[in-house]
């Protein structure tokens, strides 16, 4: 022990504590209920493995529906797994209630709460427990190992069906090739093809007119204004010296904005048709889980704008065993939330109606989905200016205040760089592209922030936006008032402290 | 115990239970500090020096003696507090956040209570492995992946805000 002449006392306080804290004894008792446990799951997995195959062998044979993911038939249980409780019926595959335990469940997440208190595990997740399908996530798998089999659970999970993805589709694009496309135009990309008219430097060289006259013939974005930026530039070449200089300048700036302009239209243009088949998508595989599979509890959130297919249902340890290892159109991620409180309106996700109905006295941080906003102001409001007006909702007063600025977030971030003086970062920020350069030049000149890898521009667009970046907070009476306006798409709970920096 | 033969206890622990024992014995106290100065709740803490401990049979066959028997033991503690962590945190967010700010369940009048109560987590884990457990700052670098500088300045800064504290139980 080191120091211990300054910290003599808080030695011998948390050796006291120790020596209070348990002996051997419970240490041997914990490693035999895990030997018990491991036996339990042996047998599970024997059984589970004697399922899999039996029910490959009716797949073979021309079976079941249950693997719609190969275009084959439903589940018939084998005698592998003769105590199943999942049946067959009309070609749905049915899964049963389990009332005879409480439901394990959670009526609140907070996904980002490690991160943004600071308690963000960097060492290595531990190895995967072995014997379960590949189809369960790590984190449920550990979870699993600790119950028993007929533990009742809300179960979160994610359904891709391959067919109802490749068929849903909007403009001619499915989700997979949508991405791929937006992928495409992410800043790094903008970057490589931001040309030399970029370095003004050096355009006094003949060279870069002649590259400019080059992207003027070239780019298909530049349609709008060439005619007019060919005659500058013309005029730049004619004049030389000083004053060619200032011109060509001038066409700089004026291609530069044009590029901005196309590449944003673009943008927002797929992230429009983003927005929409994920919307499209996440019902359709709702409907294609529901064709299929009869789960009791099922729940899916009709506004998940992200993660398209994640639903919820109530299951026991030993049918999420037999599902997953069933059918690999199955993800089972984590324990879920509990079932949906009734009474909420739509535009109120399934998060915040539990919050509501657990804890109502409490004030809530959402984030709010709206169409609520005045005139042309999208576009503004995706070129930086958070403090536009919104249309006020009945009974609701947002004013700047609520709706906190990003620059008050750039204010945390900064204030944490002092504090800390280590490498900070913002945590799922949405900053928009005017911002996102600006916030970049900053970097570069202060040359004090390590990482901005975590940032990403929002392709928000005219069918939604959010309000105060996630920064509104409003009570139950407000909340609830607020659900019943039109123009209110959707508000779902935010962790706390969500849009906060930290330091790590 | 020296380090060699904790580290042959650490290989053993998996088929020998008194092997397990041996290392119970010789790191138990380390354990507990590290899960209390994370968790600040003193049954949270009992119950992951055990889990600890009944982890460590299955992760020992994973062991290298380069590691270092009582890094090795403390990398399970701390990621089992991780763990504890993250299921309060989910379970009771409020609570969470306060114990991860400054709260504890120690009495504030307490030493113990007053230390925990004005370091961060962070500086009260370097505290636990630096003070209590003898760590070097690059063990602990390597245990936590944090820069050593990071820690030192961690440690300078509870330093800091624990002045008046150490200054207070020196004279008594």
């Amino acid at each position: 022990m080191k120091n211990t002449t300054e910290f003599e006392q808080y030695i011998r306080d948390i050796n006291a504590l120790a020596d209070q804290a348990g002996s051997f004894q419970a240490v041997q008792e914990r490693l035999q209920t895990q030997k018990q446990t491991a036996g339990g799951r042996r047998k599970w997995v024997g059984l589970i493995a004697a399922a899999a195959c039996v029910a490959v062998l009716v797949a073979g044979l021309g079976g079941s529906r249950l693997w719609g993911w190969f275009g084959t038939p439903p589940l018939e249980p084998g005698p592998g797994a003769s105590d199943s409780s999942i049946t067959s019926e009309d070609g749905r595959v049915v899964v049963p209630a389990v009332s005879s335990r409480p439901v394990i469940g959670v009526y609140r997440t907070h996904l980002e709460s490690d991160e943004l208190t600071g308690n963000q595990v960097p060492d290595p997740a531990p190895p995967r427990l072995e014997g379960y399908p590949e189809n369960i996530s790590d984190q449920l798998v550990r979870k699993l190992d600790e119950m028993e089999d007929d533990q009742p659970m809300r179960v979160q999970f994610i359904f891709y069906d391959r067919d109802t993805m490749e068929q849903t589709t909007l403009e001619g694009y499915t989700l997979l090739t949508l991405e791929c496309e937006l992928s495409e135009r992410q800043p790094s990309h903008y970057a490589e093809r931001c040309p030399n008219w970029m370095r003004v430097n050096q355009l006094n060289h003949n060279n870069t007119l002649a590259t400019l006259r080059a992207c003027l013939a070239e780019e298909p974005w530049f349609d709008s204004i060439r005619v007019e930026m060919l005659a500058l530039l013309e005029e730049a070449v004619a004049l030389g010296g000083q004053e060619g200089y200032d011109l060509a300048l001038t066409v700089c700036r004026k291609m530069s904005q044009a590029w901005d302009d196309w590449w944003q239209q673009r943008l927002y243009r797929l992230g429009d048709i983003e927005y929409e088949l994920v919307s499209r998508l996440s019902e359709a595989l709702y409907q294609t889980l529901v064709r299929d599979y009869s789960l009791p509890g099922l729940s899916h959130s009709h506004f998940k704008y992200d993660r398209c297919g994640e639903m919820t249902a109530t299951l026991t340890k030993q049918q999420i065993l037999e599902l997953a290892a069933a059918d690999d159109r199955f993800y089972f991620e984590d324990i879920g939330l509990y079932e949906r409180p009734a009474g909420y309106a739509d535009a109120i996700s399934d998060q915040l109606a539990l919050q509501l109905d657990q804890a109502p006295e409490e004030v809530c941080r959402v984030r709010i989905f709206t169409t609520a906003l005045e005139g042309d102001w999208p576009e503004e409001w995706l070129r930086g200016d958070m403090d536009a007006p919104v249309l006020t909702c009945a009974g609701i007063t947002f004013t700047s205040k609520q709706i906190e600025p990003i620059d008050l977030t750039w204010f945390f971030y900064k204030r944490f760089a002092r504090q800390d003086g280590e490498c900070i970062r913002l945590n799922n920020a949405v900053v928009h592209n005017g911002f996102l350069k600006e916030l970049e030049s900053n970097w570069h000149r202060k040359g004090e922030f390590a990482s901005y890898g975590d940032m990403f521009v929002s392709n928000m667009n005219r069918a939604y936006l959010t309000l105060g970046n996630g920064m509104v907070e409003l009570t139950r009476e407000q909340l609830l008032s607020l659900a019943q306006q039109e123009e209110i798409l959707y508000i779902e709970l935010l962790p706390p402290g969500y849009g906060m920096l930290v330091s790590y | 115990m020296m380090d060699a033969t904790l580290e042959d206890s650490i290989r053993w622990c998996s088929t020998d239970i008194s092997a397990l024992e041996a290392v119970y014995t010789e790191l138990r106290r380390d354990v507990f500090a590290l899960a209390y100065s994370l968790l600040r709740d003193f049954a949270m803490a009992e119950d992951a020096m055990q889990e600890t401990f009944a982890r460590l049979p299955r992760a020992a066959r994973k062991f290298h003696s380069a590691t270092g028997g009582k890094a090795f033991v403390l990398a399970i503690a701390r990621h089992v507090s991780f763990e504890y962590c993250r299921s309060r945190a989910k379970a009771y967010p409020s609570s969470f956040l306060k114990a991860n700010s400054a709260e504890t369940d120690m009495a504030e009048e307490t030493y113990l209570g007053q230390l925990l109560g004005a370091c961060t987590r962070e500086q009260a884990e370097v505290i636990s492995l630096h003070v209590f457990s003898g760590m070097t700052f690059e063990e602990i670098s390597r245990l936590t992946h944090t820069p050593a500088s990071t820690l030192k300045s961690r440690f300078a800064q509870a330093k800091a805000v624990l002045r008046p504290l150490l200054e207070k139980e020196a004279q008594t």
